[in-house]
């Protein structure tokens, strides 16, 4: 099982679906409850934090927007990855510990099981 | 010798992902560095060097990170200096609250400056005036006393925490710090109401749509593209709106579950140890607002210098659009500004395209975290 280390932002635990989110064209394909992975944040992005199930960034610090949007909010996130925007797919269903920093892939949409634990 | 993003990461995490053009790195970045580090001089008598900070390929990097930054604060004569500031303390966020106030004020009258009646020269110093001005208030409400109050009573609780509380997870602290309302969450609750039609876009635009959310003057704020808006808005529509009151109560519910965990797992035995952590919580709180408030303030400035660049951009017949002008050099723009005559059209035509075609290339490319030269 692949696992991705960050910086624990944003407590708690949570399974969904990966949506990778590289610029405010990419807002459409969101869906409420998926898991926003992405670069960087800003403040034109802190409104879909707001309908997120978790956030992953590649860049960031326990201080930076998207750690602290995310905890007022009570968004588990993992942030500073580095690389989740490369190594994560649309679609995949991963779980993200935004107590430990990590972010487990679980399996690919099409996996039926990892699917249903997801929900 | 090693260059990093570190400091940028660590604090917005935001701030340069897309590169910077021509005219934010020859015009917009050396003026703005040098308004800071006079005023980090004439304050608290720190030498900063602008040779510690490059740019490369459009991203801002720090030369040795920590080790830079550790030679800035062991500067001897920065500690006389605070020393001298100490009776400010008390009213730290009260100076805050007031400079925020005149931040305002100025900002509308820059930003109502009538461009129109000025020259090209007298637009170009206009350009250098709002640059100065931004950088001016970004070290004002970024690097005064309130702001010095914020990381060291922040910082003192996260240690305080790992060495009182019998807690794995010293990250844990933050929880302590959640649920108190600042600008940035009044924002976001804003769009919301823009997208349920509980607010006029216009509304929402006059007070939040002309904040900068990158460091490049080429990036259009959201109030200058009303269309992108109501685009945005639109697709925002089909997600069920989150519900803000529920966020902020579940907050605070869960600062006093935090608090809660405090009260069970202080290490009790450590002398005089509780009513430390206490005052350095209350302290962290008071200025916690400032932390974020500040971040909100910082983005605001930038959108007179895109807008005095864009008028002069219309001016400058060489260029195909006026937002051409950002991948001017500065030379180049001050010799255009003097006399267009002067100007080798089709030779800038070509330079403008070439830089241009480089910068979209950068784009596409996330920057490495740390550079050696």
């Amino acid at each position: 099982m692949r696992t991705i280390k960050g910086i624990p932002a944003s407590q708690g635990k949570v399974q969904g679906r990966v949506r990778i989110i590289l610029s405010p064209k990419d807002f459409s394909k969101f869906e409420a409850g998926d898991i926003l992975v992405t670069r960087s944040t800003n403040p034109e992005w802190t409104s879909l934090l707001a309908v997120a199930k978790a956030v992953v960034t590649d860049t960031g610090g326990a201080l930076c927007h998207a750690a602290i949007v995310s905890r007022e909010y009570g968004v588990p996130a993992v942030v500073g990855t580095q690389n989740a925007t490369e190594v994560l797919k649309d679609g995949q269903i991963v779980e993200v510990s935004g107590s430990d920093g990590l972010v487990k892939v679980l399996g690919n949409l099409s996996n039926t099981s990892a699917l249903h634990s997801a929900k | 010798m090693r260059w990093s993003r570190e400091p940028l990461y660590q604090t917005s995490g935001w701030f340069n992902q897309e590169p910077l053009t021509t005219l934010d790195e020859t015009l917009r970045f050396p003026v703005a560095l040098d308004e800071i580090f006079r005023l980090v001089h004439e304050e608290y008598g720190l030498s900063v060097r602008k040779e510690e900070i490059k740019i490369r390929s459009g991203f801002v990097y720090f030369r040795s990170f920590p080790d830079y930054f550790l030679q800035i604060i062991f500067q001897p004569q920065f500690y006389p200096r605070i020393l001298k500031l100490l009776p400010k303390l008390s009213h730290a966020k009260e100076e805050f609250n007031r400079l925020v106030e005149e931040f305002l004020k100025e900002l509308t009258k820059i930003r109502q400056q009538n461009l129109a009646t000025l020259d090209n020269k007298e637009l170009y110093d206009h350009i250098l005036k709002a640059i100065r001005f931004d950088a001016c208030w970004i070290f004002k409400l970024g690097g005064g006393l309130h702001t010095l109050l914020h990381y060291f009573s922040e910082s003192a609780l996260k240690v305080l925490y790992s060495l009182l509380v019998k807690d794995l997870k010293p990250n844990n602290y933050s929880e302590l710090l959640i649920g108190y309302s600042n600008k940035l969450l009044e924002a976001d609750k804003s769009f919301w109401q823009v997208v349920q039609g509980g607010l006029s876009k216009e509304e929402y635009v006059s007070k939040y749509g002309y904040r900068a959310t990158d460091a490049t003057l080429a990036k259009p704020t959201v109030g200058e593209n009303i269309e992108e808006l109501e685009r945005r808005t639109e697709e925002f529509r089909r997600l069920a709106p989150p519900d803000f009151d529920q966020f902020s109560r579940s907050a605070v519910d869960r600062r006093k579950k935090r608090e809660e965990f405090v009260e069970r797992n202080f290490r009790d035995w450590v002398p005089s140890g509780k009513g430390l952590f206490n005052k350095t919580l209350n302290l962290a709180r008071k200025y916690i607002t400032v932390r974020e408030d500040r971040r909100f303030y910082y983005t605001m400035g930038t959108y007179s210098i895109r807008r005095a660049c864009l008028e002069l951009g219309s001016r400058l017949d060489f260029l195909n659009d006026p937002s051409d002008i950002f991948f001017v050099a500065k030379d180049e723009l001050e010799i255009a500004v003097r006399d267009l005559r002067g100007v080798d059209k089709e030779e800038i035509r070509r330079r403008i395209e070439s830089r241009k075609t480089k910068w979209q290339s950068w784009r596409k490319q996330t920057p490495p975290n740390v550079v050696e030269d």
